[in-house]
C-alpha cells in the first residue's frame, strides 16, 4: 500500500489532473494554529521532545540527532522546513517518528493531535496555486467537521537530494 | 741606726762561734786520742796474758771460758765475768780478769760523761779522779785540768761577748789568763771591744748634738776607724748631712714665714720625704699668699666702703679656711650693728619712728644701739605727747590738756612747753566763747563780752556780741510779743523787724504760721458748714442703701436656688463622663481584640495560600501524565493501525484512555485555574485583612482620644460642680454681706445727724478766735464775721445756724458741693470696703 501511494503521488504531477486518494487513519498534529495530518502507517510512535544533539554542517531544518532506544536517528524541525519561525519549546513540544524510504527521523511539532479517521470522500486534492508554489507535498486537504487538516506526503516533504544527504550524513554518524 | 745595730750583732755573733767551733774540734779530737792509747795498753797486755794461757797444752774448761771473754775483749766489747772455782789453777787469773773487767767498765763510765760533757760544750764535769787509782786516776786528772784550762777564757769571752750583744759596752776587756789560741781570741775579743766603743762613742756624740742639741755641724771621726767601720763612720756622717740640708732650708724658710716675709717657691729638687716637705712648704706657701691676697682685697673693700663684701671661703681648707670665715664673721659682727643703725636712723628721718632695736651688739655697738634706742624712745614720746595733745585738743576738745615738760630734756623740752603755750594762746578766748553758749544753750542771754582780745579772737568777740543782739530782739523783743498775742488767741499780731539769714527766714516762718494759723480758722468755720449739709444727705442716702441692700439680698437668695441646680447638673454630667469612660475603655478592648483575631485570620489566609501553591504544583504534576497518558494513547493507536483489522479493539481501548487522558488534562486546567483564583482571593483577603486592620487601629487610636475626651469632661464637670459650690458659698457671704450692707446703712444715717451736730460745735469754737477781717474765698457767704462776736452763747445759737446754712447752700449748689450729689460718695466707702476685704 505504501509503495501504491509512493506511486501516486509521484504520478500525481500535473495539478490539472484529479486523483482520489484513499482514506484512512491519520495522525494529526499542530504547527501554529494549522492542523495537519501524517497517514498513521508511516508513523513509529510518538516521543515527547528530550534532548537533540545538534550535527554540524547541517541544513537548518535538521535541528540534529537524538538517541532513540540506543538508535541515533536525525531530527528534523517541521518549521523551519515550511518557512514558518521558530519558537520555544512548550511542555506539548513531541517528535513524532517516522519511516520514509527506510529512513527513520523525528519531526519537531508544536503539539500532536488525535488519531483521526478520515474517509476517502472527505478528502480533497490540494488546490492549484500556480507553478510558484510547490504543494507536491501535500498529500490533500482533509476535511472535519469545518474544520481543514493538511495532509502530508511526508515521503515528500524531504526532498530526494536531502534525503540523500541526510542517509550520507547518518551513515557516516552511524 | 737599726740596721747599723743588727750588722753589728751579727758580726758579734760571728766572733764568739768561731773561736768556740774551733775549740770545740780540738777538744775532741784530743779525748779520741787518750781513749786509743789505753784502750791500745790494755790489748797488749790481754795479748801477753793470751799467749802464757796459749802455751799450756792443757788447757781446762776454764781456760776455754776466760779464752772466749778475752776473745770479747779483743773485739771491744765488755767482758763477762768468769766465774771459776778456788781450787781451779785460772781462779786468781779469772779474778785479775773480773778485776780489771770492773776497772775498766768504771772508767768508760766516768769518760763517756766527760765526752758527753764535751759534746754538749760543757768543761766542767761531775766526775771524781779519787775513784779511780793509777793511771785511770791521772788521766781523769790531767782531762778536768784541760777542760778547765780551755773553759774559763772560753767562758770570759762569751761573758764579754754577751754584753755586747745586750749593748752593755762599758770597757770592760776580758783579763782572764789565756795561752796559744785562747790569748789571740782573747785579744781580738779586746781589739773588737775597743772599736765598737769608740764607734757607739762617736754615733752617740753625733746623735746627741744633731738630735737633741740641734747641732747639725758635728761629724763622726771616720779617721778612728778602719776598714768597713770607718765607710760606717762616713755613712752616718752622710745621714747627718742629708738630714742636715732640708731641715737648715726647711728651718731659714720658716724663719722667714715667722719673721713675715713669704719666700719664693722652693724650686731644688729633693727626694722621698723631703721632696713631700718641700712640697708641702710651696703648698703653705701658696696658701698664705692666697690668705694675705684675700684679707689684703677685704681689707680694701671695707675700708672703701664695701661692707657686703666676704672673703671667699671655698678656696682653702683647714684653718685657713677659719681664717676666712673668721674675717667674714668678724665683719657680719660689725656691718649688721652699722646696717640696722643706719637703716635705723632712716626710718627716723622719713617719720617711721619704729620699735626699739632689741639685737643684741656687743661693745662700742651696744652703746651705738642704746643711743639709738634713746633717741627713738625720745622721738616716739615726743610723737606721742603731741599726738595725744592734739586729740585731745583738737578731735576730744580737752581743752586742759597739756604735754609732760618733765620728761624732755635740753631743747626737747623747750619744744614740749612751746607746744603748751600754742595750746594756752588758743584756749583762752575759746573757753569764753563756750561759756557764753552754754548760757545761750541754757536759755539765757548774758550781757555784752566787753574784754578786749586780738585778731581774730576779737572777731569772735565781736561775732558773740552780734548774736546776742538778734536773739535779744527775735526771742523777747519782736518774735516773742508776735508769738505772745497769737498764744492768747489774737492772730494778727506780726514781726517787724528785719534780721539776716535764717534769723529772717525764722521771722518769715512765725508770720507764716501766724497767717496759715488764721487762714486755717476761716476756712475751718466754712467747711463746718458744709459738713453739716453733707451729713444729712449721707442720712438720706444711706436709708435707700438700707432698702436697696435688702432687695438685693432676695434676689441672691434666687441665685443661690439656681446655683444648686446648676450644681446636681454638673454632678450627673460628671457621672455620665465618667460612665462614657468606661465604655470607651470596654470599645478599646474589643478593638484590641478585634485587631488580635484580625491578624490571626492573616496568618491563617497565608496559610490556604500555601496550600493552595502546594495543590498548584500537584495539578502541575496531574497535567504532566494527562500528558504522557495522552502519548501513550496516541502510541497505542498507532500500534492498532499497524495491527489493521485485529488492532480495532485495541484501537478502541487507546481512544478511551486518551479521552480520559484528555478529561484528566482539563479537569487538572480547570482546578489549576479555580486554585489560582482561589490564591488570587486569598491575596485580595490578606489586603482587606490589613485594610481592615488599619481601620481598627483607627478606631483603637479615635476610641482612646474619646477616652481622654470623657476623662477631660468628667474632670471638667467635677470642677465645674466644686466651683459652683464655691460660687454658692460666695453668694451666701454675699447675702450676708447685703444684710450687714443694710445695717451699716442704717447706722450711718444716724451717724451723719450726729456729724451735723458736731460740725454745729466746731463753728462756734472758731468764732472764739480774732482774725483779720480779710475775705477769704473759701468762704460760702454764709459765714459772716460781723456776727462773731454776738455768737458767744454757743450751743443755744447751733441749731437756727444750721437750718440757715442749709438752706442757703439749697441755694447755691456749685460753690462746694459738686461730688456730693454723687450718690456713691454717700455711701461710706471705708466700710464697705472693709466688709469686701472679710469676703
Amino acid at each position: 500500500m505504501g509503495e501504491e501511494m509512493h506511486r501516486g503521488v509521484g504520478s500525481n504531477v500535473n495539478p490539472v489532473s484529479v486523483k482520489k486518494i484513499d482514506g484512512g487513519k491519520f495522525l494529526t498534529f499542530y504547527l501554529g494554529k494549522e492542523e495537519y495530518g501524517i497517514q498513521i502507517l508511516k508513523v513509529q510512535e510518538i516521543i515527547g521532545i528530550m534532548e537533540i544533539t545538534p550535527v554540524p554542517r547541517t541544513p537548518d531544518f535538521i535541528k540534529g540527532v537524538i538517541n532513540l532506544r540506543g538508535h541515533i536517528i536525525p531530527v528534523i524541525y517541521l518549521r523551519a522546513k515550511f518557512g514558518m519561525p521558530e519558537i520555544d519549546n512548550t511542555e506539548q513540544t513531541c517528535i513524532i517518528v517516522v519511516k520514509t524510504r527506510n529512513l527513520i527521523m523525528g519531526l519537531i511539532v508544536d503539539r500532536v493531535c488525535e488519531v483521526s479517521d478520515i474517509a476517502t470522500g472527505d478528502i480533497d486534492e490540494a488546490p492549484s496555486f500556480g507553478t510558484f508554489v510547490n504543494t507536491e507535498y501535500i498529500l490533500g486537504i482533509g476535511k472535519c467537521a469545518s474544520k481543514v487538516k493538511l495532509l502530508l506526503d511526508i515521503d515528500r516533504v524531504i526532498t530526494a537530494q536531502e534525503y540523500d544527504g541526510m542517509s550520507q550524513i547518518m551513515e557516516s554518524i552511524n | 741606726m737599726e740596721i747599723l745595730k743588727t750588722k753589728l750583732m751579727q758580726l758579734c755573733v760571728f766572733m764568739i762561734f768561731f773561736p768556740l767551733l774551733v775549740t770545740a774540734a780540738a777538744l775532741h779530737f784530743a779525748g779520741a786520742l787518750n781513749t786509743t792509747i789505753v784502750m791500745a795498753s790494755l790489748g797488749g797486755g790481754i795479748i801477753a796474758l793470751a799467749g802464757a794461757l796459749l802455751a799450756t797444752e792443757k788447757m781446762s774448761a776454764s781456760a776455754g771460758k776466760i779464752n772466749a771473754s778475752l776473745e770479747r775483749l779483743s773485739k771491744g766489747e765488755a767482758l763477762q765475768p768468769v766465774e771459776l772455782a778456788k781450787g781451779d789453777c785460772f781462779y786468781s787469773l779469772a779474778e785479775n780478769m773480773n778485776q780489771f773487767n770492773r776497772r775498766c767498765t768504771n772508767f768508760k763510765m766516768d769518760m763517756d760523761t766527760v765526752s758527753t760533757a764535751l759534746a754538749g760544750g760543757e768543761f766542767s764535769f761531775s766526775v771524781n779522779p779519787n775513784d779511780h787509782e793509777g793511771f785511770y786516776r791521772q788521766v781523769l786528772e790531767k782531762l778536768v785540768d784541760a777542760a778547765k784550762k780551755v773553759g774559763e777564757p772560753l767562758a770570759a769571752v762569751n761573758c764579754v761577748i754577751d754584753k755586747i750583744s745586750k749593748g752593755d759596752i762599758t770597757g770592760e776587756r776580758v783579763s782572764v789568763e789565756a795561752r796559744g789560741q785562747f790569748l789571740a781570741l782573747k785579744n781580738n775579743t779586746n781589739s773588737l771591744i775597743g772599736i765598737i766603743d769608740n764607734l757607739l762613742n762617736e754615733v752617740k756624740t753625733v746623735c746627741i748634738a744633731t738630735i737633741f742639741e740641734g747641732k747639725f755641724d758635728k761629724r763622726a771621726n771616720a779617721a778612728l776607724f778602719q776598714g768597713r767601720w770607718a765607710k760606717l763612720a762616713s755613712g752616718i756622717n752622710d745621714i747627718v748631712n742629708s738630714l742636715a740640708m732640708p731641715l737648715k732650708m726647711a728651718a731659714d724658710y720658716i724663719t722667714q714665714i715667722g719673721s713675715g716675709r713669704i719666700p719664693p717657691i722652693i724650686t731644688e729638687e729633693y727626694k722621698g720625704d723631703f721632696n713631700i716637705i718641700k712640697n708641702s712648704f710651696n703648698n703653705c706657701i701658696n696658701n698664705l699668699n692666697n690668705l694675705i691676697t684675700e684679707v689684703e682685697a677685704l681689707t680694701h673693700a671695707a675700708s672703701d666702703g664695701k661692707l657686703k663684701v666676704r672673703g671667699n671661703s671655698e678656696k682653702y681648707e683647714g684653718v685657713y679656711k677659719e681664717i676666712i670665715l673668721e674675717i667674714n664673721s668678724t665683719l657680719d659682727a660689725i656691718v649688721g650693728p652699722l646696717n640696722s643703725a643706719a637703716d635705723y636712723i632712716a626710718k627716723i628721718s622719713k617719720g617711721e619712728v619704729s620699735e626699739v632695736i632689741t639685737a643684741e651688739y656687743k661693745g662700742d655697738f651696744n652703746d651705738i644701739k642704746h643711743n639709738l634706742n634713746n633717741l627713738i624712745t625720745t622721738v616716739d614720746t615726743m610723737l606721742n605727747e603731741i599726738k595725744t595733745i592734739c586729740i585731745a585738743v583738737i578731735f576730744e576738745g580737752k581743752l586742759d590738756k597739756r604735754t609732760g615738760v618733765s620728761q624732755f630734756q635740753g631743747r626737747w623740752a623747750k619744744l614740749a612747753s612751746g607746744i603748751n603755750d600754742i595750746v594756752n594762746s588758743l584756749v583762752n578766748p575759746l573757753k569764753v566763747s563756750s561759756n557764753y553758749l552754754v548760757k545761750i544753750s541754757q536759755g539765757e542771754i548774758p550781757a555784752k563780752i566787753t574784754e578786749e582780745y586780738k585778731g581774730d579772737f576779737n572777731e569772735i568777740k565781736t561775732s558773740i556780741n552780734t548774736c546776742l543782739d538778734t536773739l535779744t530782739s527775735l526771742i523777747i523783743a519782736d518774735g516773742g510779743a508776735a508769738l505772745q498775742a497769737a498764744a492768747e488767741k489774737d492772730l494778727t499780731a506780726r514781726v517787724k523787724k528785719n534780721y539776716n539769714g535764717l534769723y529772717d527766714k525764722m521771722k518769715d516762718n512765725i508770720n507764716a504760721l501766724i497767717e496759715n494759723l488764721e487762714e486755717m480758722f476761716k476756712q475751718i468755720a466754712g467747711n463746718a458748714e458744709n459738713v453739716s449739709s453733707s451729713s444729712s444727705q449721707i442720712s438720706k442716702g444711706s436709708q435707700a442703701l438700707a432698702q436697696g441692700a435688702s432687695e438685693q439680698a432676695s434676689a441672691l437668695e434666687e441665685v443661690s436656688s439656681s446655683l444648686h441646680q446648676m450644681n446636681s447638673m454638673a454632678k450627673q454630667n460628671a457621672a455620665n463622663a465618667k460612665e462614657g469612660q468606661n465604655l470607651t475603655i470596654s470599645a478599646r478592648t474589643s478593638t484590641e481584640r478585634g485587631v488580635d483575631s484580625m491578624k490571626k485570620m492573616s496568618v491563617a489566609i497565608n496559610l490556604i495560600k500555601d496550600s493552595s501553591n502546594n495543590t498548584a504544583k500537584i495539578l502541575k504534576t496531574i497535567d504532566e501524565i494527562a500528558f504522557q497518558t495522552n502519548l501513550l494513547a496516541l502510541n497505542a493507536a498507532v500500534e492498532a493501525a499497524r495491527a489493521g483489522d485485529a488492532g480495532k479493539g485495541f484501537a478502541v481501548v487507546a481512544d478511551e484512555v486518551r479521552n480520559l487522558a484528555m478529561r484528566s488534562a482539563e479537569a487538572a486546567k480547570n482546578t489549576a485555574r479555580m486554585i489560582e483564583e482561589s490564591v488570587k482571593h486569598a491575596n485580595n483577603g490578606v489586603h482587606i485583612n490589613e485594610e481592615v486592620m488599619k481601620n481598627l487601629d483607627e478606631i483603637n487610636g479615635q476610641v482612646r482620644k474619646v477616652n481622654e475626651f470623657m476623662s477631660e469632661i468628667s474632670a471638667a464637670s467635677e470642677q465645674q460642680s466644686e466651683g459652683i459650690n464655691q460660687i454658692n458659698s460666695a453668694v451666701a457671704q454675699m447675702n450676708q454681706v447685703t444684710q450687714q450692707n443694710a445695717a451699716y446703712s442704717e447706722e450711718s444715717a444716724s451717724a451723719s445727724q450726729e456729724l451735723t451736730y458736731q460740725a454745729d460745735q466746731m463753728k462756734n469754737m472758731i468764732m472764739q478766735f480774732k482774725l483779720s477781717s480779710v475775705k477769704s474765698r473759701t468762704m460760702a457767704g454764709g459765714f459772716d464775721m460781723g456776727q462773731a462776736p454776738a455768737m458767744t452763747g454757743r450751743h443755744q445759737a447751733a441749731q437756727p445756724h444750721r437750718k440757715m446754712d442749709f438752706a442757703e447752700f439749697e441755694n447755691h449748689p456749685p460753690a462746694a458741693k459738686g461730688p456730693e450729689n454723687d450718690p456713691k460718695k454717700v455711701i461710706p466707702f471705708d466700710e464697705d470696703s472693709s466688709v469686701l476685704q472679710e469676703f
